[in-house]
């Protein structure tokens, strides 16, 4: 019998401060085709901490269900993205001194090398979730692929991701509790970045600041892989919470404002602009200073930013100490790519030029489905590309009599 | 693992061959529990509804598969010549069923439920059960009526019908039975028809049929001996029917000489169950040796619905036929 590759489903599942975001999708010729969206309000999670497990639970029950209902496919396996500060990353390597005579590097020493870089234990309580590649070193100069090639001694590293032993294990009891296997984690920021960068600018150098409602992840790449990644527990929220208390208004109203007037950058006739909460001039409408809104916004925007700027700093630094590092065009050819519900705001690639001092903007996905081209959709999106790059092309047996029926009757 | 999750795994989507990555330390250090039914109300939701295609499926193939099923049973002709099983609990013979297969305008083809129709068209038969066999023949088999009693029908034309009674006080021609069985039948006489023509129909069957059918099958001794059944006293089942009788005549032959003789044996139309039972309790050939009334034969009378005297009788009462 001739096998072949069949479609399959992939679902992905973004579990975010505000909102849990799910997409399912059929696997056709290496495209996914969406079969199902689903977007929910998030309880029971504050600036990417779970407090309420039962909250949670039935957030994401409810996006799952929603899916189920849409693609009308039982949803099996799923890949969950993983974000906020309780994720950390920090650089793993392995060396091998090659013992060939002749100084050629065989798979082996090459496997042996990226053994003894995975065998690294986690800090106590935390477990590692992914490995993702950096470039090797050979005899300390960068290359791709290092079998076959010449040299002394061979140095592979990855970027390790962790998490606390506790949120892993919440993840996956709350997946398998739903019916449902996880197939993997994603890092939230490097799914947003496989939205919205190209290899090119990977190559070159990028970094993707996704700017959640409670927390800001961040991903620099670097020669095509990744360089380091961190997280902050500042977000859009905090840019409402401002707004609420500097205008005294609730917290609504500030979520509303915000996304009407709220903007990166102050200008000074802002000032001069006013502006009615509702627009209808009724009782119970509220007029305001725009330059207020947009002062206090901009000011948390770019604080929020020169937060990952400081944060991004601190990891090279640690990663390359003993040599200055400079967050400048040279270093980023490509800039920084916001993503995120707060990338939305006006003038914030403005405002991460302003910060970062390299080109900005803002990215939006690139899917198929024009509804999910919004740069807060970049997270299940890339969780879409991630997955589909990661997961090999799926092999099953060939459609026979039960495979036709399935189809006709959908189960 | 339960049936039902074996039969679910039967008909459920093969999981993909890529369950995720291997090498993920996590998924050495936590090993993943899937529950098949979640706990809360939204999971059984979910898993009711992942079940129903399931359900939908097997009940669609069972229903398109009763209906092949029914449709070659009765849709299809019979043909003539295929092999027939008939068998029969009573006397019908099997070339009754075999003429009414090869009847009508289409003779050499009729489906299996007009088989079953025209063979309960005969008051004989109380049902026939008609179906394919695998082999590709057909299976009759008859539950026929049984006789109790007979009974002699004048027809507006023509000679005397002799007809046989089932318990149910349904009438039948009797085809197929022997001479001597129906000879032992006793006959039922001095009856009221009401009705013309083929839909006559006789009053009292319908008590005189399960009377005798009672008889038969828990006093059979008695009934024997009962020669003729008399309907000349029947008028009604209302208990305030002023005498309704039955009045049995027994066989000349079936008591000893050497006593006075019991000839008849009178029953009410509404008491008869208890009085059957007073009959088989009582010692009637004692009885009859005792009377002192001189007669040569006598009536029991064991109905006394209705008849109020001045002074008590024992019951039942023995009467002497003085006179014949």
């Amino acid at each position: 019998m001739n096998k072949k590759n069949l479609p399959s489903f992939i679902t992905v599942i973004d579990i975010g401060t505000h909102k849990t975001t799910a997409l399912t999708a059929q696997v056709i010729d290496g495209r996914a085709r969406m079969l199902g969206f689903s977007e929910r309000r998030t309880d029971g999670v504050v600036k990417g901490t779970v407090i309420d497990v039962e909250k949670l639970h039935a957030s994401v029950h409810e996006v799952v269900n929603d899916l189920e209902r849409v693609s009308q496919r039982a949803v099996d396996h799923v890949y969950i993205s993983i974000s906020g500060p309780s994720v950390e990353g920090e650089r793993v390597k392995g060396i091998c001194i090659v013992p060939a005579h002749d100084g050629r590097i065989t798979k082996l020493d090459y496997q042996q090398a990226i053994d003894s870089a995975k065998r690294l234990e986690p800090p106590a309580g935390r477990i590692t979730l992914l490995h993702m590649r950096q470039p090797s070193i050979l005899d300390n100069k960068p290359v791709g692929n290092p079998v076959g090639q010449q040299g002394r001694r061979l140095e592979v590293s990855f970027w390790r991701i962790t998490m606390e032993e506790g949120n892993v294990r919440f993840r996956v009891s709350m997946a398998n509790g739903m019916s449902i296997n996880v197939r993997d984690f994603i890092l939230a920021s490097h799914a947003a970045a496989c939205a919205v960068t190209t290899d090119t600018e990977k190559q070159g150098g990028v970094c993707v600041i996704d700017i959640g409602a409670g927390t800001t992840d961040w991903v620099l790449y670097f020669k095509g892989h990744i360089l380091c990644s961190g997280s902050i527990a500042v977000g859009g929220e905090h840019i409402t919470n401002d707004l609420s208390i500097a205008l005294r208004i609730s917290r609504e109203t500030a979520e509303d404002l915000k996304l009407r007037f709220a903007s990166g950058l102050h200008r000074d006739q802002d000032v001069n602009q006013t502006i009615w909460k509702d627009g209808d001039k009724s009782v119970g409408d509220q007029q305001f200073n725009r330059g207020t809104i947009t002062q206090v916004s901009s000011l948390r925007y770019q604080e929020i930013l020169s937060f990952v700027r400081k944060d991004i700093l601190v990891q090279l630094e640690q990663m390359f100490s003993g040599h200055e590092v400079k967050l400048d065009q040279n270093f980023l050819p490509a800039g920084v790519i916001l993503t995120g519900g707060s990338a939305n705001l006006a003038d914030a690639a403005e405002a991460a030029q302003n910060v970062f001092g390299v080109t900005a903007r803002v990215g939006i996905p690139k899917f198929d489905n024009s509804s999910l081209q919004k740069s807060e959709y970049a997270g299940v999106v890339g969780m879409m590309i991630a997955a589909l790059e990661d997961a090999p092309p799926v092999v099953r047996r060939q459609k026979g009599f039960m495979d036709i029926l399935r189809d006709l009757f959908r189960f | 693992m339960d049936f039902f999750t074996r039969i679910a795994r039967l008909f459920s989507p093969k999981r993909d061959a890529f369950m995720g990555p291997e090498n993920r330390d996590w998924r050495q250090l936590i090993k993943q529990d899937v529950r098949t039914i979640p706990q809360d109300e939204l999971g059984r939701k979910r898993a009711a509804r992942s079940r129903m295609p399931i359900i939908l499926t097997i009940l669609f193939f069972v229903f398109v598969i009763a209906v092949i099923s029914l449709s070659l049973e009765e849709g299809t002709p019979v043909s003539s010549s295929i092999p027939i099983t008939y068998s029969t609990n009573g006397f019908l013979p099997s070339s009754y069923a075999n003429k009414i297969i090869n009847d009508g305008t289409d003779s050499w083809a009729k489906d299996v439920a007009t088989i079953k129709t025209d063979l309960e068209k005969d008051s004989q038969v109380l049902t026939a059960k008609v179906r394919r066999l695998g082999t590709g023949g057909l299976e009759i088999k008859l539950l026929e009526r049984l006789a109790v009693a007979r009974i002699a029908i004048l027809p507006p034309s023509g000679p005397y019908i002799v007809k046989l009674v089932s318990p149910e006080g349904v009438l039948f021609s009797g085809t197929g039975y022997p001479q001597q069985s129906t000879a032992s039948l006793p006959v039922i006489t001095d009856f009221r028809t009401s009705g013309e023509g083929e839909k006559v129909s006789v009053d009292g069957l319908e008590v005189v049929g399960p009377f005798l059918f009672t008889a038969r099958t828990m006093y059979p001794n008695h009934y024997k001996q009962w020669a003729t059944i008399s309907l000349r006293g029947f008028f009604g089942l209302q208990e305030d029917a002023l005498s309704s009788n039955l009045n049995i005549y027994l066989r000349p032959g079936s008591q000893p000489i050497d006593r006075a003789s019991l000839s008849e044996i009178v029953f009410s139309t509404s008491n008869w169950r208890n009085e059957l039972e007073i009959l088989s309790k009582l010692d009637i050939d004692g009885l009859l040796r005792k009377s002192t009334g001189g007669a040569s034969s006598y009536v029991l009378k064991l109905s006394i619905q209705n008849r109020t005297s001045a002074r008590p009788i024992s019951e039942p009462r023995l009467v002497p036929i003085l006179s014949r």
